[in-house]
C-alpha cells in the first residue's frame, strides 16, 4: 500500500444566498471534480490562480470543510464517500488528525498572539497524547530545534518574531503530532524570496528526516518546479494538466499550462522576453463556461472545445484535458 | 529584537503605567474603594445612629458633612453607601460580561441557527424599555441590592454579546482556528482557549464602563425608590433626598456630596477604563 492519499471526484460547492429567507440563488462550484493521488513519500504540487479552488481541497481533506460530493482516503482509513452517505466518525477523525497536519499561508493569522510558542506547540500534544508538563516541553524544544529555532523561544509571544521565524513555528506545531502527510497551504506566498527558500530547504530536510509526504498548494511555479515530483495544474476547479515536474515545464500540453509557464519570470535565459500574459479575466466560478473551461481565453479555440473534455493519458504520467493538444506541437514551434 | 521577553500582559502593564491619567484614575478609584471598605474603622458615627440634637444641622465640628432629616450622620452614612454602590457596579458588570461573553462568543463561533436564536434574543431584550421594566421587576421581587444586580445583567448581557460576536466573527476566519480544529480541538475547547482570551481585550474595557454604568443605574433606581431599602445608605438613597424643593435649595450638605461621589468613582473607572484600552491595542506603540 504505497498510497497515502486518494482523493476521487472531489465537488465542493458553495450556494450563494439572497434575501432574508436565504433562498438559494446559486451555486459556486469552487472544486467540481478532482481527483488527486499522492503517494508515499512523494510531494504533490497544485498550482493554479487564486480562487481556483486549490485551497479549498487543503480544507475539505483536513475535514475543516464538508465536501459536497466525492471520496477521499487517508492511509487506508475513508474519510468520506458521499455518494455512500458515508463519514469517518470523530474518533476516527481524531486517529487521522494526528496523521495529517496542515501548514498556513499567513505566518501573522497562523499563531494565536495570546499564546506563548510553548503552548502553541503543545497545543496538539495536549489534545492527543498523555505527557507531563516537562515531557511536553521538551519535545516543543526538540520541535523549535529541528525547525532552526533556539530554545529560549518558547517562552516568547509570536509579536516577537519575524515573518520567516513565525513560519518556522507553524511548521514546529504541524510536525508536533509526527504527523506522516502535511497539506502545505502555500507556506511561502507571504515571505520574502530570500526567507523562501530558508523555509523551503527546512522543508526538504524535515520530508527527508521524518519521511512525509507533502501536498504543496502554490500559485509559484517556480517553487514548485523545484520542490515536487508530480503537478496538478487547476482552473477553475477542474484539473486540466497532470504531470511529473520535469515533463509539465519541459512539455506543457495545455494551453493554459502553457500560458502559465510563458507568464513566468525568465531567470536562467537573462533575457527580457515579452511576457505572453493570459488575456482576459478569469471567469466566475458561479458562472462558468459551458464544455472546456478555459476556451474564453484560449488562444487555439475551435468549435469541439464547447465539449467538455475530461482527463486523458498523453504520455507516460502525463494527463492533460484538452481537446486538441496533440495538435499543438505544430502550431507552437 | 533585544532582550525583552514581554508577554503581551507585561506588555500591556507598562503601557498603562505610563498613561498619567489612568494611574490618576486608578488612585482616585483606590482610595474610594479603600474608603468605603474602611469604613466601620474611619467613620465617626454608626450607619443608623440618630442624633436629636442635630437634625438637619449642617456641616460643623460635631457633624462633618451634618446630618440628614433624622439625625443621621451624613459622611459615615457616605462612607457606607459606597459600598452598595461599589457591590453592584463590580458584580452587575462582572455578571452582564460572563453572560454576554459566553453568548457572544457561542453565536458567533457556531453561526447558523444558534447564532440567529441568540441575536433575536438580544434584540428582543433591547427592545424592552429599562426603566419600566425594572420597575416592574422591582415592583414584583421587591426593592434589594439583588435585584438590582439581576436586573442590570439581564438587561446589558446583550451588548457584550454584540461586541463579542463581531469579534468572534473576523477571529475565526483566522488561520491559528483551522490550526486548533486541523489538532482535532472541539468547538467548546477553541472557544474557551482561543476566542475567548483573543476577545478579552475589548471586553475588559467594557467592563469597566459597565461597572460605572451600574453604579449609575443603581443611583438612579434608588432615587426613584425602586433601588435598596431606604434604610440601607447608598450614594442613589441618599441623592433621592433632593427630590424635595427645600433640601435641594437649603440643605445642600444633603445631595452634593453622594452626587459628586458618584461623578468621582464613574470618572475615575472611565479614565482607567480609556488606560486600559490604550494599553491592550497592540497598534498603540510604548
Amino acid at each position: 500500500m504505497n498510497t497515502i492519499l486518494r482523493i476521487e471526484k472531489l465537488k465542493k460547492h458553495y450556494p450563494i444566498q439572497k434575501g432574508i429567507f436565504s433562498k438559494k440563488s446559486g451555486v459556486v462550484k469552487a472544486v467540481d471534480g478532482v481527483s488527486i493521488e499522492i503517494q508515499r513519500g512523494q510531494t504533490v504540487g497544485l498550482v493554479g490562480e487564486s480562487g481556483c479552488g486549490k485551497s479549498t481541497i487543503g480544507k475539505t481533506l483536513l475535514s475543516l470543510q464538508p465536501a459536497t460530493a466525492g471520496r477521499a482516503e487517508f492511509d487506508g482509513e475513508v474519510l468520506f464517500d458521499i455518494e455512500k452517505n458515508y463519514k469517518a466518525s470523530q474518533q476516527r477523525l481524531m486517529a487521522v488528525r494526528k496523521k495529517m497536519q496542515v501548514i498556513f499561508q499567513d505566518p501573522y493569522a497562523c499563531l494565536d498572539p495570546r499564546m506563548s510558542v510553548e503552548s502553541i506547540l503543545t497545543e496538539g500534544i495536549r489534545k492527543h497524547f498523555h505527557y507531563t508538563r516537562t515531557q511536553r516541553r521538551e519535545i516543543a524544544a526538540q520541535l523549535l530545534h529541528n525547525c532552526g529555532l533556539s530554545e529560549e523561544s518558547l517562552q516568547k509571544y509570536p509579536h516577537q518574531f519575524s515573518g520567516g521565524q513565525r513560519q518556522r513555528i507553524g511548521i514546529a506545531r504541524a510536525l508536533s503530532l509526527q504527523p506522516e502527510f502535511i497539506v502545505c497551504d502555500e507556506p511561502t506566498a507571504a515571505l520574502d524570496v530570500s526567507i523562501q527558500s530558508q523555509i523551503l530547504n527546512l522543508m526538504l530536510e524535515l520530508k527527508k528526516e521524518f519521511s512525509l509526504s507533502y501536498l504543496f498548494i502554490s500559485h509559484d511555479l517556480q517553487i514548485v518546479r523545484h520542490f515536487c515530483d508530480e503537478i496538478y495544474v487547476m482552473y477553475l476547479g477542474r484539473v486540466v494538466e497532470r504531470a511529473q515536474a520535469k515533463s509539465l515545464f519541459t512539455h506543457p500540453l495545455h494551453p493554459y499550462t502553457k500560458a502559465l509557464l510563458k507568464s513566468m519570470p525568465d531567470f536562467e535565459s537573462g533575457k527580457s522576453k515579452i511576457r505572453a500574459a493570459i488575456h482576459g479575466e478569469i471567469p466566475s466560478p458561479s458562472s462558468p463556461p459551458k464544455g472546456c473551461l478555459f476556451h474564453t481565453r484560449c488562444p487555439y479555440i475551435e468549435p469541439n472545445c464547447l465539449q467538455t473534455q475530461e482527463l486523458e493519458i498523453a504520455g507516460e504520467g502525463h494527463w492533460v484535458a484538452c481537446h486538441k493538444y496533440h495538435t499543438f506541437n505544430e502550431v507552437v514551434s | 529584537m533585544k532582550n525583552d521577553i514581554l508577554s503581551p500582559r507585561a506588555l500591556a502593564w507598562k503601557k498603562l503605567l505610563r498613561n498619567k491619567l489612568a494611574i490618576f484614575g486608578g488612585v482616585l478609584l483606590l482610595f474610594l474603594v479603600l474608603s468605603s471598605l474602611l469604613a466601620p474603622w474611619i467613620a465617626p458615627y454608626s450607619v443608623n445612629e440618630i442624633d436629636l440634637f442635630n437634625i438637619e444641622s449642617p456641616p460643623g465640628v460635631d457633624h462633618l458633612l451634618g446630618t440628614d432629616d433624622l439625625g443621621r450622620d451624613v459622611f459615615s452614612r457616605l462612607l457606607y453607601g459606597g459600598r452598595v454602590s461599589m457591590t453592584v457596579g463590580l458584580l452587575a458588570s462582572a455578571s452582564q460580561i460572563l453572560l454576554g461573553t459566553l453568548a457572544g462568543a457561542i453565536a458567533g463561533y457556531y453561526g447558523g441557527w444558534t447564532d440567529s436564536i441568540i441575536m433575536r434574543l438580544v434584540d428582543i431584550i433591547m427592545c424592552f424599555p429599562f426603566f419600566i421594566l425594572s420597575i416592574c421587576v422591582a415592583a414584583l421581587l421587591g426593592p434589594s441590592m439583588r435585584n438590582i444586580i439581576i436586573i442590570i445583567a439581564v438587561i446589558y448581557w446583550t451588548n457584550v454579546a454584540r461586541i463579542v460576536r463581531a469579534e468572534v466573527l473576523s477571529l475565526k476566519k483566522r488561520e491559528f482556528i483551522d490550526a486548533a480544529r486541523a489538532f482535532g480541538l472541539s468547538g467548546w475547547e477553541i472557544i474557551l482557549q482561543h476566542i475567548i482570551p483573543n476577545v478579552m481585550a475589548s471586553v475588559t474595557v467594557y467592563a469597566t464602563l459597565a461597572i460605572a454604568n451600574g453604579i449609575l443605574t443603581e443611583a438612579s433606581l434608588s432615587f426613584l425608590g425602586l433601588g435598596v431599602k431606604p434604610d440601607i445608605p447608598s450614594w442613589g438613597n441618599m441623592l433621592s433626598a433632593a427630590q424635595s424643593m427645600r433640601v435641594l435649595t437649603r440643605q445642600w450638605w444633603l445631595w452634593i456630596p453622594p452626587g459628586v461621589l458618584v461623578l468621582l468613582t464613574v470618572l475615575s473607572i472611565n479614565f482607567l477604563g480609556d488606560g486600559i484600552r490604550d494599553a491592550l491595542d497592540p497598534k498603540l506603540k510604548v
